[in-house]
């Protein structure tokens, strides 16, 4: 029976099948399909929603004390209980979204801006390479998160110098990502056809380069939003950040582990406030990773 | 091999150029007068210049550089300005309470990471290969010191197995060892977390080369392939970022030593920060960064001589 049909009928037949997807789709598609990427997408749409709200969702004054009813458990009045002045547990979170989300989102842009314009201009002139990577590696040189605790020691704690600190720290990730998908591209037929039409070089580094590394920056600052908020709330931790009464999660951590033996409740939420977010920007950047690349799936 | 050992030696000498340059300009990228920040606002003048004149800070900028750094190299880390004491002292007795707390957390972190990346890269897509993964999310997802004060609730002041915190003595007495036990794993945890899924992918990719193939075509045993054949190729890439890992846990070790009450580098640096004690602050960071760079000079050595393929060119 099958024999019988004609290779006209045959390849009709299979169109629908072998229709093409564009490349967005199937990236789109990939990433539908994982999961925690999509619970990590979920997530990260709420906690945005919840910083844009943030005064209205807030059921009280994150600063409004009342000693006398401290360090009380969850309740219906408190849903997450009360802090070491009284203060509204959830509201205080609630409120400090918009810190710690706003200062990953600021120090990102900073490693985002300076790291890849290093690593467009590092790949693509082999001259400035060598001097701009060993500058790259002088900053890391550093480990983990000792820059960032020079450069705030430099410039003094606070909310704002920690963002330049962890946005400093990030960007020898962006510049060598950057500058290794330049080096990749550089040679490729496209870029050749291009420059032989006349284009110059700033046209081809970001008409015909940087549109082909955006995939790969956007996972990371998917990536780096996590370790920026980590990093923020741990010089926060240290007492390096926002001063008190600020709701920062980290800073909360921080005055909370005082008391943290006798009333864990106040150490807890603000630690998984931290935790919930980190972890859903972690699955949704690994997912992207692999939506984009699935045979990086298991690195 | 002798031109790749020197081209890596070279290559070294601009970033501890760098480096010093960096740890320099601590001091002087501060906003206000150094002197000022370090004597205080409201001290009087005549403290501010002797402030000035023990920093160096009336003479230009270069040669402040040129001596900064011939000090350092006699071993002259300058004086702590609020206790008076050498800097280099003070390093030099927060320094082994450091490095005995990143080299436990190494440890634990290898011997903990090894054997679970292996058997999830083995057993792909077990519950034991998800379960690692899921735990290494949650590892890399986790701040550092939200484990510390979770391990020191639940094994301390719950469960009353080990000390709430401080330094009990040299690892090796029984009061050394209980207290370097929590303060290590919290130190290690990430650590943990980031060698799992290296040693995992890494394992991963070597099994599905063709050499491993043929080993099981000749009819080797399963656990010489994997275990011969198998992991000594994949700890390649392990053994590098070991290197980086040790250096992030002695620069790291700042919340841990926080957390703990554990008298190394890290307490004595971020005290130093909260008090605007420059010189300290400088000594640990130029101290850890030098340290740093020296390690992944002889991770990467060692690489050479451990793996041909590298190019000696």
């Amino acid at each position: 029976m099958n024999a019988s049909v004609k290779p006209q009928q045959a390849d009709q037949a299979a169109t629908p099948v072998l229709k093409e997807r564009s490349h967005a789709q199937a990236v789109l598609h990939r990433l539908l399909r994982n999961k925690a990427a999509v619970a990590g997408g979920v997530v990260v749409i709420l906690l945005v929603l919840v910083a844009l709200l943030a005064p209205h969702l807030a059921p009280a004054d994150p600063l409004l004390q009342d000693v006398p009813g401290r360090f009380k458990p969850p309740s219906a009045a408190h849903w997450l209980g009360t802090d070491e002045l009284g203060r509204d547990i959830l509201s205080r979170i609630i409120v400090g979204s918009r810190i710690s989300l706003l200062s990953s989102i600021i120090a990102v842009s900073i490693s985002l801006t300076v790291g890849v314009v290093v690593g467009l201009v590092a790949g693509f002139y082999a001259k400035l390479d060598n001097f701009l990577m060993r500058l790259i590696d002088i900053m890391m040189a550093f480990p983990g998160i000792l820059l960032a605790i020079a450069i705030v020691s430099a410039l003094g704690p606070g909310q704002f110098n920690v963002m330049i600190a962890v946005g400093i720290q990030v960007v020898p990730t962006y510049a060598r990502i950057t500058r290794s998908q330049v080096l990749s591209l550089r040679s490729l037929d496209y870029i050749l056809a291009a420059r032989s039409q006349g284009a110059g070089d700033t046209r081809i580094i970001f008409k015909h380069i940087l549109p082909n590394c955006l995939a790969t920056i956007i996972v990371y600052t998917t990536l780096n939003l996590a370790s920026a908020i980590l990093s923020a709330s741990t010089l926060s931790f240290l007492g390096l950040g926002a001063p008190p009464p600020s709701p920062e999660w980290g800073g909360m951590v921080s005055t909370a582990r005082q008391f943290f033996l006798n009333y864990p409740n106040v150490a807890v939420w603000p630690t998984l406030a931290i935790f919930v977010t980190v972890l859903a920007f972690n699955f949704l950047g690994d997912g992207l990773r692999d939506a984009l690349d699935p045979r990086l799936k298991d690195v | 091999m002798s031109r790749y050992v020197l081209r890596r030696l070279l290559l070294t000498l601009p970033v501890f150029f760098g480096v010093s340059v960096l740890v320099f300009l601590i001091l002087h990228l501060s906003p206000g007068d150094p002197a000022l920040m370090i004597a205080g606002a409201d001290a009087p003048p005549e403290t501010i210049r002797a402030v000035r004149e023990e920093l160096g800070l009336d003479r230009p900028v270069y040669e402040q550089y040129a001596s900064y750094v011939g000090r350092v190299l006699h071993g002259d880390l300058g004086r702590s300005v609020r206790s008076k004491e050498p800097v280099s002292q003070l390093v030099a007795a927060t320094f082994p309470k450091t490095a005995t707390l990143a080299v436990a957390a190494l440890v634990i972190a290898v011997l903990v990471a090894l054997p679970t990346g292996i058997i999830a890269a083995v057993r792909r897509n077990s519950w034991i290969d998800n379960g690692t993964r899921l735990a290494a999310f949650l590892g890399v997802s986790m701040p550092v010191f939200a484990v510390g004060l979770l391990l020191m609730w639940v094994l301390s002041y719950k469960l009353r197995l080990l000390p709430l915190s401080g330094y009990g003595g040299p690892v090796w007495t029984i009061k050394g060892f209980k207290a370097v036990i929590l303060p290590a794993v919290t130190s290690a945890s990430f650590s943990i977390a980031v060698l799992a899924r290296l040693t995992r992918s890494s394992m991963l990719d070597v099994i599905g080369q063709d050499f491993i193939r043929t080993a099981r075509a000749k009819g080797l045993a399963e656990r010489v392939v994997v275990y011969k054949h198998a992991l000594r190729n994949a700890l390649l890439p392990v053994i590098t970022v070991l290197g980086v890992q040790f250096g992030g846990l002695m620069g790291g070790a700042v919340v841990t030593e926080t957390i703990f009450a554990w008298p190394g580098m890290g307490r004595l640096a971020l005290n130093a920060i909260l008090s605007r004690d420059f010189p300290v602050v400088q000594g640990v960071v130029l101290l850890v960064a030098v340290m740093f760079v020296g390690v992944n000079l002889l991770v990467d050595l060692v690489y050479g001589f451990v793996d041909p393929r590298i190019q000696y060119d």
